[in-house]
């Protein structure tokens, strides 16, 4: 298996998705009120979502269900395995 | 696209407050102008001719320098909303552009000051020793992330085979047959694998950490932003060193195959390695 770099070294950035940036620069670097008072300016920052990974009765829920469609493949395979021998 | 430089042969450094025209217009214009700052360089870099910043009709990136270094910065209209894909990615290319090739601090989405002066006199003079120390501190160095994501089939069949409670409970379930009646159940068991989840991503992370700490100058875990992350590690490493990271990387990769997707992504600026 193959691991691309993005970018693969030439300091080329591809364009990589949106989530990835997301994840990549959302609340990380320097905070400039530390260093600034005076002369900040505040602008509206488009809502953006942040995703933060919080277990809930959801995510149980989905893993249940993960777990449970796990087992119809594999009987459906034990079958077709079964049906081709 | 690089989109900042060393300059070849740099002269001195200019004098304090020197700055190339962002943001010096007057009149009630100005008021819904600001300017944009993206990260702290040192003072010999040059923007790429054209490279345009973030915010809608965004203007041309610039340098306001003071001493040993300079702030990346863009004009923008502060009346308009920002976070826009495009706004996003524009601030990440430029920073991870520059962190190619020279040293940057970035500054978090959305640093906006006056104008270009204030950027120079109220952010890069009172810090200049701090930010230049932590330039020299970068040198030849950027972040990459490893990024991997287990593959759903393969770690519920691990999770199942090693825990008993978990095996149990999902056959148990597959005998009531009915959702309704099952709902606390399915909860109990999605918990349990959820567990085994965060404990497979500590051991893994945990694993990567190894691997990698000859390749690396520091390293720090990240928050998962998805239930199935395997590992999310950010790195500072030398960026004459990036093939041996790869490599090392694409080993593990081999390793997980079939059980984890690995990604590697770089070179970065140092988002989460810039300190002052």
């Amino acid at each position: 298996m193959s691991v691309a770099t993005q970018p693969a070294g030439g300091g080329r950035p591809s364009p990589s998705g949106l989530a990835d940036v997301i994840d990549t620069i959302l609340d990380k670097g320097l905070v400039i009120d530390a260093y600034v008072r005076i002369s900040l300016v505040g602008i509206e920052l488009v809502t953006i979502d942040a995703r933060v990974v919080i277990a809930s009765v959801d995510t149980y829920l989905r893993f249940a269900e993960a777990v449970n469609r796990l087992d119809i493949s594999d009987e459906k395979a034990g079958l077709t395995d079964l049906a081709g021998s | 696209m690089p989109v900042a430089k060393q300059s070849e042969g740099a002269g001195q450094p200019e004098g304090a407050g020197r700055s190339e025209g962002v943001g010096q217009s007057g009149g009630s214009a100005a008021a819904h102008r600001g300017c944009y700052v993206y990260g702290v360089v040192p003072h010999d870099v040059e923007p790429v001719p054209g490279a345009l910043g973030v915010g809608e009709s965004a203007g041309h990136v610039q340098v306001a320098r003071h001493g040993e270094i300079a702030a990346l910065v863009s004009e923008i209209n502060v009346t308009r909303p920002l976070g826009r894909p495009e706004d996003l990615r524009a601030h990440q290319e430029l920073l991870d552009g520059t962190a190619s090739t020279v040293p940057v601090l970035p500054f978090r989405f959305g640093a906006v000051m006056t104008n270009a002066e204030a950027v120079a006199g109220e952010l890069l003079a009172p810090q200049h020793e701090e930010f230049a120390a932590a330039l020299e501190g970068l040198h030849g160095l950027a972040e990459y992330m490893i990024k991997g994501r287990y593959v759903g089939q393969t770690v519920l069949s691990e999770i199942l085979a090693e825990n008993q409670q978990a095996a149990r409970l999902r056959e148990s379930l597959r005998r009531i047959g009915d959702p309704d009646a099952s709902r606390a159940q399915r909860i109990q068991l999605g918990e349990l694998i959820n567990e085994a989840v965060c404990a497979k991503r500590v051991a893994d992370t945990r694993t990567l950490g190894e691997v990698l700490a000859g390749h690396v100058v520091a390293s720090r875990v990240r928050e998962p932003t998805h239930e199935m992350d395997a590992v999310h590690l950010a790195v500072l490493a030398e960026l004459t060193h990036q093939q041996e990271l790869e490599n090392a990387v694409s080993r593990l990769a081999r390793d997980w195959h079939g059980r984890i997707t690995v990604r590697l992504l770089g070179p970065m600026a140092p988002y989460d390695f810039a300190i002052t």
